[in-house]
C-alpha cells in the first residue's frame, strides 16, 4: 500500500502538534495553583520557603586588648563573618559593633532558610587554626583524663597558622578503614620551605591541628606527601561549611558567643493563589491593550503569549516537581520580569540577541557579586532566560504546525 | 541620614565593596557591550545616562519610601537596583537592536530611531503599570514597595532618557 508523502507528513505534523499540545497542557496544569489537589498519587505542591526561615541575633564578645589595629581588626572580623554567610547563601545578615562598658561586642543578625546547624558555626566560630606538636613528657593515652589529647595547652605550639597555607581543599579521600571520608588538605605556598622541613621532621609521627583551642590529631605520612586532616563531616553540606570556615579569610581576633537569641523572622508574605489570578488578569489586559490599542499583529501576540505561558508554566512546574523551596515574593518579581522580557524580545526580533546577552551578563555579574536574594534572583533569572528562549523557539514552529494541521 | 548611618553601621566593608562592585560591574559591562556592538558613542552615552538616572531614581525611591511611609529597608530592597537595571537595559536593548538592524540601511538617520524608541517606551510603560498593579493588589508591603520603586524608577529613567535623546541622537 502506497502512502502519499504529503499526507504522511501531515500525519506526522499532526502527531507532533498533539504531543506538544499535551505536554504544554500538562505543564500548565502542574503550574496552576491548587492543581496538586487533582491527583492524590502525585504531589505537585509549591514548596513555600517561608516555613523554613528562622532568625537569630548573636552577640559575640571580643577577647582582645585594644591596640592601634583594633578598629581595623574589628572591621576585618565583621567582613569575614559576612563573607562566610554570603558564600553559604544566607538570605539576610547584618553586623554591627558596640561597646558595652569594657566589653567589645559584635552583633550579628541572621535571617535564613539554610540549616541552623550549618549557619551557627559560621558566626560563632572564629576558626583560629594552628599546627601543634606533641609534648614528649605528656601521656596522651591517660584514661583518667580523656579530654587531654584534645586541649591545645597540652601541645607545643608551632609557628604555622592558617596564613601559612594558600588554600585548604576539602575533598573525599580513603581513610584507614579503606572507606571514603572528608579530609581538609592543606596546600602551602611553593616558596614556604619551612613547611617542607616541618613535614620531613615529623614524617611518620602524629602532630595536631588546633581549631579554636580544640586539637585533632593528624598522622603525617612517612613519605610526607600530603597534610590531610580528617574532618567531622559525613554530608557534603557540612563539608562545604568547613570549607567556608577555612577559606573565607583569617579572623584576626578571638571571640566567644556571649548570647544568642531566636527572633521571629520577618518575611514578605504573598498570597500565591491571588497573585496568580492577578498576574493572569494583568496579562489578559496587557494583550487586549496590545491588540486593540497598539494594533499589534495577531501572530506576534500569539507567539509572545504562548512563549510567556510556556516559560512561566515550565519554571513553576519545575519548582513544583523538584520540590525546590521558593520565596513566593521573589517568584512574583521573577514572573513580572520575565513576562516583560519575553514581550520585548518577541515584538522586537532585531533586539532579541542583544537583550538576551545584556540580561545574561547582568545576571552573571549579580551571581558573582550579589548576595542573599540578589544572587538567588540572578541564578533563577539565567535559567528562566534560557527557558524563555527555548519556549520562543518552540512556539514559532508549533503555531505554524497547528495552523497547517487545522488548515487555518 | 538614618538610612545611611544604618547602612554604614550594619554593613561590613566587604559588603559595601561587593555592592559597589556589583553596581559598577553592571554599569561597565553594559556600556562596554553596547559600545562594542554599536560602535556608536551617542548610543553609549545615552545608555550611560539611562543607567546613572536609574541609580539616582533608585536611591531617591528607597529614601522617600523610608522617609514618607516609614517602611523598614530590608535586604529585599537590594533587588531593586537589579530589577530596575534589568528593565532599563531591556529598554536600551530595543534601541540598540533597532539601531543595529537599520544603521546600514540607505538614508538612515539616527533621529529615526527615536520614533521607534518612543513607541516601544509607551508599550513598556503600559505593560509595566498593568503588570505592577497585578502584584500591588495581592502582596505584602515589602513586595509592593520593591515592585513600585522598581517600576517607577524604570519609567522615570526611560522617559528622561527619551527626553534627553532629543539632544544626543541628532
Amino acid at each position: 500500500m502506497k502512502i502519499k508523502s504529503g499526507s504522511f507528513n501531515g500525519f506526522l505534523r499532526y502527531i507532533f502538534s498533539m504531543s506538544l499540545s499535551a505536554a504544554f497542557l500538562a505543564l500548565i496544569l502542574i503550574a496552576l495553583p491548587l492543581t496538586e489537589q487533582v491527583s492524590s498519587s502525585v504531589k505537585y505542591d509549591l514548596v513555600n520557603k517561608k516555613d523554613l526561615y528562622w532568625a537569630k541575633e548573636y552577640e559575640l564578645e571580643l577577647k582582645v586588648e585594644e591596640t592601634q589595629y583594633f578598629d581595623k581588626d574589628i572591621e576585618r572580623t565583621k567582613s569575614i563573618i559576612q563573607k562566610r554567610l554570603r558564600i553559604a547563601g544566607v538570605e539576610e545578615s547584618s553586623i554591627s559593633y558596640e561597646k558595652e562598658g569594657e566589653t567589645n561586642i559584635i552583633k550579628v543578625f541572621v535571617q535564613t532558610s539554610k540549616s541552623k546547624y550549618l549557619v551557627d558555626p559560621l558566626v560563632k566560630s572564629p576558626y583560629l587554626v594552628r599546627i601543634v606538636t606533641r609534648k614528649e613528657d605528656f601521656d596522651y593515652a591517660d584514661t583518667e583524663d580523656v579530654l587531654a589529647p584534645y586541649l591545645e595547652e597540652n601541645y607545643n605550639q608551632t609557628a604555622f597558622t592558617r596564613k601559612d597555607f594558600r588554600n585548604v581543599h576539602i575533598t573525599k579521600l580513603k581513610n584507614s578503614a579503606n572507606e571514603y571520608s572528608y579530609f581538609a588538605i592543606f596546600k602551602t605556598w611553593p616558596w614556604k620551605t619551612e613547611w617542607e622541613q616541618f613535614l620531613q621532621e615529623y614524617g611518620g609521627l602524629t602532630v595536631g591541628i588546633s581549631i579554636d583551642g580544640f586539637v585533632s590529631p593528624i598522622q603525617i605520612p612517612a613519605d610526607q606527601s600530603i597534610f590531610a586532616a580528617s574532618i567531622s563531616a559525613t554530608e557534603k553540606e557540612n563539608a562545604d561549611m568547613i570549607g567556608i570556615l577555612y577559606n573565607s579569610g583569617i579572623i584576626p581576633l578571638n571571640y566567644s558567643t556571649k548570647s544568642e537569641k531566636e527572633i521571629e523572622p520577618n518575611i514578605a508574605q504573598v498570597d500565591y493563589i491571588k497573585l496568580t489570578q492577578g498576574i493572569l488578569l494583568a496579562v489578559v489586559l496587557i494583550y487586549a491593550y496590545l491588540l486593540l490599542v497598539e494594533k499589534t499583529p495577531n501572530h506576534i501576540l500569539l507567539k509572545s503569549g504562548l512563549a510567556t505561558v510556556l516559560t512561566v508554566s515550565a519554571w513553576i512546574a519545575y519548582l513544583k516537581i523538584s520540590e525546590t523551596p521558593v520565596d513566593i515574593f521573589l517568584l512574583a518579581i521573577h514572573i513580572v520580569t520575565i513576562i516583560a522580557l519575553i514581550r520585548i524580545i518577541t515584538e522586537n526580533t532585531e533586539s532579541r540577541i542583544i537583550v538576551t546577552v545584556l540580561v545574561a551578563l547582568l545576571a552573571s555579574i549579580c551571581s558573582i557579586f550579589g548576595g542573599g536574594y540578589v544572587r538567588i534572583f540572578a541564578y533563577d533569572l539565567l535559567t528562566v532566560m534560557i527557558i524563555a528562549n527555548i519556549a520562543l523557539s518552540i512556539s514559532i514552529p508549533y503555531i505554524s504546525n497547528i495552523r497547517k494541521s487545522l488548515k487555518i | 541620614m538614618t538610612l545611611i548611618d544604618n547602612l554604614l553601621q550594619n554593613w561590613s566593608r566587604y559588603e559595601i565593596y561587593m555592592e559597589l562592585s556589583l553596581l559598577a560591574g553592571i554599569f561597565v559591562v553594559t556600556i562596554f557591550t553596547i559600545f562594542l556592538t554599536t560602535k556608536s558613542k551617542k548610543i553609549s552615552l545615552l545608555s550611560m545616562i539611562a543607567l546613572l538616572l536609574t541609580a539616582i531614581s533608585n536611591l531617591l525611591g528607597i529614601f522617600l519610601t523610608n522617609l514618607i511611609f516609614s517602611i523598614t529597608i530590608t535586604e529585599v530592597f537590594r533587588t531593586i537596583p537589579v530589577i530596575t537595571a534589568l528593565l532599563v537595559i531591556s529598554n536600551i536593548g530595543i534601541l540598540v537592536g533597532f539601531y543595529l538592524s537599520k544603521k546600514d540601511a540607505k538614508n538612515f538617520k539616527i533621529e529615526s530611531i527615536r520614533r521607534e524608541y518612543l513607541s516601544d517606551s509607551i508599550k513598556q510603560t503600559v505593560f509595566l503599570i498593568l503588570l505592577g498593579s497585578s502584584i500591588f493588589l495581592f502582596s505584602s508591603v515589602q513586595t509592593k514597595s520593591v515592585t513600585s520603586i522598581s517600576i517607577l524608577s524604570t519609567l522615570s529613567s526611560i522617559w528622561f532618557t527619551y527626553w534627553i535623546s532629543k539632544y544626543i541622537l541628532k
